[in-house]
């Protein structure tokens, strides 16, 4: 449905996305996940043709997005990661509006607003003015805009962000209720968790770079096989860090509050192994500690740790 | 189908107050303006005793047009220097873009609500106009020549600040160019022109001016819409080549209005396009 062939694209000398590819089946649901100025955005941009790639091609539904942009356009639903509000108008005033924009016969707008706001439950909100609404109910309507044209591909940027716990389960049954629809979808988020449920597969992007990608259980597999450690010495502190460092299985190692934390990525016995390498370089240890370390927490130090590499 | 554009922007501006307040205050300086004409005029005929000058309906209709004129030319600029640039501070923008709209259409629908808004302000007038007709002395045909002169006009103002709001990413940058090149075509020609003949009256070239006067004059000023509608009180050639004294020139069947509408044209042509270029650039 979407294919991303070696994607790069720079903003003046800094390069946003660097070399990125993947791609997305007929109805498998695709998250994105990465921090913040990971390039998720200027990816989705790109890809609904609202800016150009330095390299590399996006297909859509077999139409490259920069050379057929028209037919190209005509399979995306893109929402932005900012609503794109007219306060002054209206619920059905707006949907009718993008009604007129993708030149839906006036004959099959009353049908087609009506499925759409019932999709995104907002039914008793059609005569509600748009600034009326809240973070979340704009957010669905801003959903039901970019479903308008009945595209099969929704790139849907962030869309949970800044909802409230209720509004995101609401959300996040709609998306699941698009699945059944048959839609593809491109779902991207700085929180990993937060996807992993509706997700068929998830791509990890950092400083511009797919780091991980796979379905929900390889990536978890992958993240699971890590564990965070977080050991105390009493004054031996920049020897017990040498040490560590040296050692092969640990990575992104950052020193604070008088611990030293650092990822692990081996077995139990290689662990037992590392704190007696330690002690037997005669370091003092106080404390060692595997962090119950959540998705999340792992997640950031995965992407933090391939940022540092580069 | 009407254009969507359109549609949504005559629909809200409808619906606020902000279109009735400045219809009010539009409509209020209008009728201060022709009460304070009447007033004057009315002392002078108490001395002159006469009856009343069907001339003066005349000077009136002169009055309601140069002032409608002035205040649509002062109103419209910042009306479509925010139509662009507004969506995109809204970002909206981004939402028409990535469908296939044409940006024509974008184009096209900014345009037309722009003249939806000065034919509004038009027909709003048409009860001041109805007061010179029932002294006569003008022709209908001289009001729809005058409307047409203005809609032209107004084409090309809409297109400057339609251009600007695409040129310019913030919407207070592009009200302040708007304006800037508004004050260039109204005042700007003008002052060229004036440079112009000292800076040839002190070098002597005296035969050269007088001779070209008049196309010295529309190559100055053919460009400025308040010379465009001027001519239609000069008289044309004729009250021009009177009024400057001079005597023949080869253009004088080229009427200042046509100068001043072939350039309105011509240049609103190219804003659009122009326009068109800022809209679908992607980078
Ligand atoms: N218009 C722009 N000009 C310059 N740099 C930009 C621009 N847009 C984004 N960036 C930079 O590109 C990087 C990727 O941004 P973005 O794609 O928005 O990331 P994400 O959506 O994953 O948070 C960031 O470092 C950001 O600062
Ligand atoms: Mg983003």
């Amino acid at each position: 449905m979407i294919k991303v062939e070696n994607l790069v694209k720079r903003y003046g000398k800094f390069t946003a996305v660097d070399d990125l590819s993947f791609s997305i089946g007929k109805g498998e649901i695709f998250g994105f996940v990465g921090s913040n100025g990971a390039g998720k955005t200027t990816t989705m941009k790109v890809a609904a043709g609202l800016l150009k790639a330095d390299a590399g091609t996006i297909f859509v539904n077999g139409h490259d997005v920069h050379k057929h942009r028209t037919e190209a356009k005509r399979s995306i639903g893109y929402m932005p990661d900012f609503f794109g509000v007219y306060d002054d108008l209206k619920v059905t005033e707006y949907m009718n509006f993008y009604c007129g924009v993708h030149k839906i016969p006036v004959a099959d707008r009353k049908k087609t607003i009506d499925s759409l706001v019932e999709v995104v439950n907002l039914s008793d909100k059609r005569e509600a003015y748009v600034d009326d609404l809240s973070r979340g109910m704009k957010q669905r309507l801003c959903l039901a805009r970019s479903l308008i044209h009945n595209p099969e591909l929704l790139i849907l940027d962030e869309p949970a962000s800044g909802l409230d716990p209720r509004a995101r389960v609401e959300f996040r049954e709609i998306i699941k209720e698009l699945k059944d629809m048959g839609k593809t979808i491109l779902i991207s988020s700085h929180i990993l968790h937060e996807l992993s449920e509706v997700c068929t597969s998830i791509g990890i992007i950092n400083g511009g770079k797919m780091i991980a990608i796979g379905t929900v259980s390889e990536i978890q597999e992958k993240l699971n096989h890590l564990s965070r450690v977080k050991v105390k010495v009493c004054s031996d502190f920049s020897l017990a860090a040498s040490i560590l460092k040296e050692q092969p299985l640990v990575t992104g190692l950052v020193e604070a509050n008088g611990f030293i934390e650092f990822s692990f990525s081996g077995e139990v016995q290689q662990k037992a192994d590392l704190l007696k390498s330690l002690v037997n370089k005669e370091v003092r240890v106080t404390h060692f500690e595997e962090t119950a370390g959540s998705l999340e927490s792992i997640f950031m130090h995965l992407t933090n740790e391939e940022g540092e590499e580069k | 189908m009407i254009n969507p554009i359109l549609e949504r922007e005559l629909k809200t501006r409808m619906r606020t107050w902000k279109t009735p307040i400045m219809l009010m205050i539009y409509l209020l300086i209008i009728s201060i303006v022709v009460a304070l004409f009447f007033v004057i005029n009315e002392q002078r005929y108490m001395y002159g005793g006469g009856t009343f000058d069907p001339r003066m309906a005349i000077r009136i209709y002169n009055l309601i047009v140069v002032g409608q004129f002035i205040i649509l030319m002062l109103v419209l600029p910042a009306f479509t220097a925010t139509a662009i640039s507004g969506e995109r501070e809204r970002q909206t923008l981004d939402l028409m873009l990535c469908t296939d709209l044409s940006p024509w259409k974008i184009i096209f629908g900014k345009i037309s609500a722009a003249l939806a808004f000065v034919f509004l302000l038009i027909i709003a007038a048409t009860p001041f106009m109805s007061i010179v007709f029932l002294f006569g002395g003008i022709t209908i045909w001289e009001v729809v020549k005058v409307v047409l002169f203005y809609m032209v006009t107004a084409v090309l103002v809409s297109c400057i600040g339609l251009y600007c709001s695409a040129r310019f990413k913030r919407v207070v940058t592009s009200i302040i160019v708007s304006y800037l090149i508004m004050g260039i075509l109204f005042v700007g020609t003008v002052v060229a022109y004036g440079v112009f003949m000292m800076i040839m009256s002190t070098k002597g070239n005296n035969d050269f001016v007088n001779k070209y006067a008049y196309e010295i004059l529309l190559g100055f000023l053919g460009a400025n819409p308040g010379f465009g509608l001027a001519s239609f009180y000069l008289g044309d050639y004729l009250g021009i080549s009177y009024w400057l004294n001079i005597s023949t020139s080869i253009f004088k069947t080229v009427k200042p209005w046509m100068v001043s509408v072939t350039f309105d044209v011509v240049v609103s042509a190219i804003l659009v396009v122009l326009t068109k270029f800022r809209l679908t650039r992607i980078r």
